[in-house]
């Protein structure tokens, strides 16, 4: 059964985008918009790698780091965050994550992270 | 006898002096021997002799050799006198006869005798009542007399001199050249030639006279010279004064030099004027180079006459000055003094020149006033500067007063103490005119310690060059905020290590700042979203490419069109802000229908809107005048909006409202809200809504900013209404009518 990667951005293209490729290379993909769900997501499908957007509409990705953190049911999965802003690292602070990735990405070094996590 | 004697004292009065008691035994001798011829003695030669000789030496025993030489002379005389009339006397008459003869004789001879006297004494009286130096020379020279005059002056005796010559060695030293032109003029006077000349003489007891001295012979009646009459005034004092006179008159001519070189060289302009009228001047090359005018010729200051236009005038407040009203014309005419008058001299070639006049009248005894003198001083560099001056001390004042600029003045001591600070300081920092007065507030405890290197470096700038260039550095303020500052600072009383700083509240300035770099933050966010999914599909195209998947390539192809297209609405918008600034954002005013306009873009924006369901209600009859892209513009960035600050809500309402003026056009939705605070500045550039969460909704600042500046060049409104996490609506008018400039 292939790898199951949750991702969730508000820019309904790269979602489609992101989407696509990674079904393309095989993966299962769940594509989320809202960040609400996010949470019940993961504790009933349990993702085996979260690709989330520093920046959503209404909400922060660190805010939701730490919450799928702080539940023991949700903080075993990795996250990987997204973001545009350069910074992306300094920001993101003392957040936990397993790793960052820089919009606009290679799909070749996405694919990369992704294999790294699934071996 | 003594009868006789009698009546000759009561001819010759004696009183005291010794010639004239030899006189008196003269007559009395006489007197005796008239009586004894009364008595029956014949007189002989011996006889007469006799009693000649014995009257001569009762006259040499009571009145001294010089009576009884006298005496001698008058026996002499008597004897003559005897031997003229023995003959017919004997021959006549009786004894009696003869005796009264004798007496009679001898009477007249005394007479005479006396009223010679009295010529000589008269004589000697007037030459010593001469107040004239006199001395009587015979011809060789020789002193025969000298008047009292010169005896007091000269410091002599006369008996010592009489006699002797007046070259010789009498206690007055002559110079060599007096002693011969005294010499020469003795013997021309001999010759019967009289000369004058100037001697210079002093005497036993050093005192030195000048001399007008003359040299005259005297005649007897055959025209031969019996002697010499020497006469000097007293010219010492003239001379002096001569002396001083000429020297004083040296002096006045120096004086009067120093004057003319004073008056040619002198950077003050001077005039001279005789008359009463101004019209002829004498003026100094400064007074001509100020009018200029050649310093040569006659000037006037008069105004112009029918024969001459003016190549100056006087102007006073503006006010053109004629003639009488002239200062130097007013000290001529009235005597009117004039202290440090202001005019100005307007000249014809257009230069204008700033003076200070003053005039004093020229004052003859008899003629009252007759001139004047004006002196003009050039104060046009003066008045420059006093002029800047006072601007900078106003531009300084103003800005002291100002609330723009703080304004401190520091003793650059330890803890650098502020010891005054205007009242824009004060607002600033929040101390109060009580702390500074206190000495409380310093640089020290005014800076975080980061800053303190700052500071120091700026002291140190300040000793080496004078002032510190301004910088940029923050305040702790009373309540422990801080405040953002630029500090500029001088020393201005180095002595007293006094420096003067200027602050100024940077704290909108670093907002902007902030909010700038948030933009470009944001701005290449946003611009990287669609390069994103532009990215993805591009690299997914590659692949697809060599697998040779027609449909998906199309498929990709369009994904990627619509981000560009996207990525244009960007760049679009970036442009509009910076050209709406700058006024040239083009406006295509055309009549169109609004409610149209609305229905479609709600179409357009409910096509990429899964969430949200966008409701219009209302209607608006006719059209509008305007730009319809700039007002989708408009309508695509308030629902955009409205979609975005409610992520959680399912509908966004349009209501359209008509009225017989304007068309308004509400859009609302359910969303975040935005906090009271904000709600003034959502117009504003670069302003983004959401308060704490702002940096979770993507968005420049921009579109509201822009929208706003769109209605109002139509000449409608925009507003907001909101109530912090219920929403938001926008409401914005238009007016029907086209009164669009």
């Amino acid at each position: 059964m292939p790898k199951h990667i949750l991702v969730v951005d508000d820019d309904a293209p790269i979602l489609e985008a992101v989407e696509i490729l990674l079904e393309e290379s095989g993966y299962k993909v769940t594509a989320l918009n809202d960040a609400s769900e996010i949470e019940a997501h993961v504790v009933k499908h349990k993702p085996n790698l979260i690709l989330l957007d520093l920046l959503l509409s209404g909400s922060d990705g660190r805010d939701i780091v730490r919450l799928l953190k702080s539940n023991p049911k949700t903080a075993q999965v990795p996250v990987v965050l997204m973001s545009a802003d350069t910074y992306i690292k300094e920001k993101s602070g003392e957040v936990s994550v397993a790793g960052f990735i820089k919009k606009p990405f290679d799909i070749d070094e996405l694919e990369a992270l992704i294999v790294s996590f699934s071996t | 006898m003594l009868t006789n004697a009698f009546s000759q004292l009561l001819f010759y009065k004696p009183r005291g002096k010794l010639t004239n008691y030899a006189i008196s035994f003269v007559a009395i001798s006489l007197a005796i021997a008239a009586e004894l011829l009364l008595f029956g003695i014949n007189i002989t030669y011996v006889g007469v002799l006799f009693w000649l000789f014995l009257a001569v030496i009762c006259s040499a025993l009571v009145g001294g050799l010089y009576s009884g030489l006298i005496s001698i002379v008058l026996s002499l005389v008597i004897v003559l006198l005897y031997t003229l009339l023995r003959a017919p006397l004997r021959s006549s008459g009786t004894r009696e006869v003869q005796t009264l003869v004798f007496i009679l004789a001898s009477f007249i001879a005394c007479y005479v005798i006396n009223a010679v006297k009295s010529v000589y004494q008269i004589t000697i009286s007037i030459l010593n009542s001469l107040q004239t130096f006199t001395i009587i020379l015979n011809p060789k020279g020789q002193i025969v007399d000298i008047n009292q005059t010169a005896l007091q002056a000269f410091g002599l005796k006369r008996t010592s001199i009489v006699g002797r010559s007046l070259l010789s060695d009498l206690g007055l030293s002559y110079t060599n050249d007096t002693r011969h032109k005294i010499r020469t003029a003795i013997a021309e006077a001999r010759e019967g030639a009289s000369s004058r000349f100037d001697v210079k003489l002093s005497t036993a007891h050093a005192q030195t006279y000048s001399l007008d001295f003359s040299i005259t012979p005297i005649y007897d009646r055959q025209g031969n010279v019996i002697s010499l009459a020497v006469s000097a005034n007293d010219i010492t004092a003239r001379v002096l004064t001569e002396k001083k006179v000429l020297k004083l008159n040296q002096t006045l001519e120096e004086k009067i030099n120093e004057l003319e070189t004073l008056f040619k060289v002198l950077p003050v302009g001077i005039g001279i004027s005789r008359g009463t009228e101004n019209r002829s001047l004498t003026i100094n090359p400064a007074l001509a180079q100020m009018l200029n005018i050649p310093v040569t010729g006659s000037t006037s200051l008069m105004a112009a006459t029918l024969e001459r236009s003016p190549h100056f005038k006087f102007v006073k407040n503006g006010k053109h000055l004629r003639a009488k009203e002239l200062p130097m014309q007013l000290a001529a005419s009235k005597g009117i003094v004039t202290q440090e008058l202001e005019a100005e001299i307007m000249r014809d070639d257009g230069v204008t020149l700033d003076i200070l006049q003053y005039a004093m009248p020229i004052k003859d005894e008899t003629h009252g006033w007759v001139g004047s003198i004006g002196a003009f001083v050039d104060i046009t560099d003066f008045k420059v500067i006093e002029e800047k001056l006072r601007e900078s001390q106003i531009q300084f004042k103003g800005l002291l007063n100002s609330n723009l600029i703080g304004v401190i003045v520091t003793r650059l001591d330890t803890d650098c103490t502020i010891m005054e600070a205007n009242d824009a300081f004060c607002t600033m920092t929040g101390f109060t005119q009580a702390d500074i007065k206190a000495g409380k507030v310093t640089w020290k405890n005014l800076t975080p310690p980061e800053f303190t290197a700052l500071d120091e470096a700026a002291i140190k700038e300040m000793w080496q060059k004078g002032e510190a260039k301004p910088y940029e550095k923050e305040y702790l303020r009373r309540d422990g905020t801080r405040l953002p500052i630029l500090v500029g600072a001088a020393l201005v009383e180095p002595e007293d290590k006094v420096c003067v700083a200027f602050i100024l509240d940077i704290t909108a300035r670093k907002k902007l700042e902030k909010r700038k770099d948030e933009f470009i933050g944001l701005a290449s966010h946003e611009l990287k979203t669609p390069l994103t999914s532009m990215k993805v599909f591009t690299q997914l195209l590659q692949r697809s490419l060599t697998t040779n998947k027609p449909q998906r390539n199309r498929e990709y192809i369009d994904k990627m069109d619509r981000q560009i297209d996207r990525l244009t609405t960007l760049v679009e918008e970036l442009l509009d802000v910076s050209k709406i600034e700058a006024g040239e954002l083009p406006f295509v005013i055309e009549d169109f229908d609004l409610q149209s306009l609305v229905v479609e873009t709600v179409k357009e924006i409910q096509a990429i809107s899964e969430h949200h369901r966008l409701k219009i209600t209302g209607q608006i009859s006719g059209t509008v005048p305007g730009d319809a892209f700039r007002i989708k513009q408009v309508l695509v960035n308030v629902l955009t909006n409205a979609i975005k600050y409610s992520p959680q809500a399912d509908q966004v309402l349009v209501e359209l409202v008509d009225s017989k003026k304007q068309a308004v056009v509400k859009i609302t939705d359910t969303g975040v809200g935005i906090p009271e605070l904000d709600q003034k500045r959502v117009f504003e550039k670069f302003f983004r809504a959401g308060g704490k969460n702002k940096h979770s909704f993507p968005g420049l600042g921009l579109g509201l900013y822009l929208s706003k500046r769109i209605i109002e060049r139509h000449g409608g409104t925009i507003e907001l209404q909101s109530t912090e996490g219920h929403g938001s609506t926008v409401a914005f008018s238009l007016k029907k009518v086209n009164r669009l400039k």
